[in-house]
């Protein structure tokens, strides 16, 4: 195994798709936002809690943890959908060509360097078109989510 | 004279297995997906784009005679594999299972049936084999009835007996599952079908490159497969039909080649099969094809059915110790053949699958192009791993070795 991959499995995948990460009970509450993969299964689900909002990943280990890491982050910015959308994008940007260099910057005042180089990360997926998806979800759904809250 | 299957020398025919993948030897057991192509196969391609690279058909110098000769030489070999008697069918050229259903769907299908038709189907089929009918259906207003599953996704006696009635037209049925491996009752279906005096097609996109075939004795009306899933390139397939059939069927496509007596108002069609090959060909992708039914008639196809065999009951076992394996497709390997899907408790199969890669190991995962299939056993998705004439049990054994470490780690 690839030590790069064998790295992105256990130091971000295995620790943010864990079981302790999950985002919480949110049984009571309904997602406003769905995107799912209907080749896999995985399902991401946003919910919107005024102050933050939530990422709910399900099906497969990558796609867990990309939306575990979308609520940590969205719990350090905030509701804010500017800046989401603008992670977003550039999550997407890193998945879609591998560059970390070239893509919108990440906000750094709000995303410390361990957080930005663990989403960085993602960027070996890039060759990877059969998982890529599985990390895309996640940012597909919150910039989709960023653009009919904008539109409202 | 008994010929002895020597795996290791087969193996030395095929250059992909030869290679490394994520730096590791490869195991390829995704063989339901496509097939690897032996080394005179791609000779055989290689010969025609560099010797006698000419169009078929008409052409009077020794280049196209050339081509002409070997295409037909291509038909004459895949009849020869699935045992088809000249006399009352053939076998027409496509660019796959998929096309060649496509053929009998709206060639024939849309031409005979109407409302009150019902075309029988089972929830195992590769969408291949069944969002054609659900479009037939829609055009002209037949409808479409399924054979019941049981648990294990089998198909009982009883429930093709309640499924093929009165107002059948057609079935079109998998000769073997992608996705489990189970082969259905076609002796059954035909019987069945026969009775009530309906058509039958079979998706043999599986079950040609792994069973000895003669659809003499099936007694199936059509036989759909394909040259990339039997060791030939992909882009070419056929279909076999009955000869009757193919007489009152129209052309599916129109041009070049499959005319008689072209007008300016009308046109009369060639004779079968050309009849049903408009415009140029995949020469190079027939003469592959046609290589490759030859390899796999010399290799024996019987032989190489036992020795899938011997795979699948032997994966099976080693899966059935293992408490956090989910099978599906049932325990009989009776009636299943080189393939096995399951998952590991907890476990997403796309882990799985990219876990294995680490390894060189490539198997499939997903819904395999059979989503209600996946509804009817309640999950998203399996790890497939799908067998051939090349593989081993060594191979097998470094898979189970490796399956258990990702149990440990992803679970």
């Amino acid at each position: 195994m690839s030590d790069r991959w064998e790295a992105f499995l256990s130091e971000t995948v295995r620790r943010y798709s864990a079981p302790e990460r999950d985002v919480g009970d949110t049984t009571a509450t309904t997602p406003c936002h769905i995107l799912e993969n209907a080749s896999c299964g995985d399902r991401v689900e946003i919910y919107d809690e005024g102050t933050t909002v939530r990422v709910r990943g399900r099906g497969c280990s990558i796609c867990r943890a990309s939306a575990s890491i979308a609520t940590e982050i969205a719990r350090a910015v905030g509701r804010d959908r500017e800046i989401l959308a603008e992670i977003a994008l550039a999550m997407l940007n890193i998945l879609g060509t591998g560059e970390t260099a070239g893509a919108p910057e990440l906000p750094s005042d709000m995303i410390d360097e361990d957080m930005a180089e663990r989403l960085r990360s993602f960027s070996l997926l890039a060759d990877r078109p059969g998982r890529r998806r599985c990390a895309a979800l996640t940012w597909e759904a919150l910039a989709e989510w960023a653009r009919r809250v904008d539109s409202r | 004279m008994v010929r002895t299957y020597d795996v290791k020398a087969l193996r030395g025919q095929f250059p992909v297995l030869a290679e490394h993948m994520r730096g590791e030897s490869l195991t390829y057991f995704d063989n339901s997906a496509t097939s690897l192509k032996p080394e005179r196969v791609l000779t055989a391609i290689d010969r025609y784009n560099r010797e006698y690279s000419a169009n078929i058909h008409r052409g009077v110098y020794e280049l196209s005679e050339r081509a002409t000769v070997a295409y037909d030489e291509a038909r004459r070999s895949v009849k020869e594999l699935i045992g088809a008697d000249d006399s009352v069918s053939e076998v027409i050229f496509t660019r796959g299972t998929t096309e060649s259903i496509n053929v009998v769907a709206f060639a024939w299908a849309l031409t005979v049936l109407g409302p009150g038709d019902e075309i029988v189907l089972t929830p195992i089929e590769h969408h291949s084999n069944l969002v054609p009918w659900q479009q037939v259906a829609r055009r002209t207003g037949a409808t479409l009835r399924y054979i019941e599953l049981d648990e294990s996704a089998s198909i009982s006696p009883a429930a093709i007996e309640r499924a093929i009635g009165p107002a059948t037209r057609l079935v079109s049925i998998t000769g073997m599952s992608n996705v489990t491996g189970y082969v259905p009752p076609l002796d059954l279906v035909v019987e069945r079908a026969r009775e009530v005096g309906a058509r039958v097609l079979v998706d043999g996109a599986q079950y040609v490159s792994h069973h000895p075939v003669s659809v003499e004795e099936i007694g199936c009306d059509f036989l759909a497969f394909s040259g990339h899933k039997m060791c030939g390139p992909t882009g070419i397939g056929a279909l076999y039909a009955k000869r009757e059939l193919l007489e009152e069927m129209d052309p599916y496509q129109f041009g070049g080649d499959m005319i008689d007596r072209v007008g300016l108002y009308e046109t009369s069609w060639a004779r079968i099969p050309e009849k049903f090959e408009a415009g140029t060909p995949n020469i190079a992708g027939a003469i592959g094809m046609g290589e490759a039914a030859r390899f796999l008639m010399e290799t024996g196809m019987e032989a190489i059915s036992r020795h899938e065999r011997d795979l699948t009951v032997y994966v099976t076992e080693r899966l059935d110790a293992l408490p956090w394996v989910q099978q599906y497709g049932g325990h009989d390997t009776e009636h299943r053949a080189g393939i096995c899907s399951f998952n590991l408790t907890g476990v997403h199969s796309h882990d799985v699958g990219s876990f294995l890669d680490q390894k060189g190991i490539a198997v499939r995962t997903g819904f395999h192009c059979a989503q209600p299939l996946m509804s009817h056993f309640g999950i998203s998705g399996t790890v497939r791993a799908s067998f051939y004439l090349y593989n081993t049990r060594e191979e097998i054994d470094r898979f189970m070795e490796t399956l258990e470490r990702v149990y440990q780690i992803l679970n």
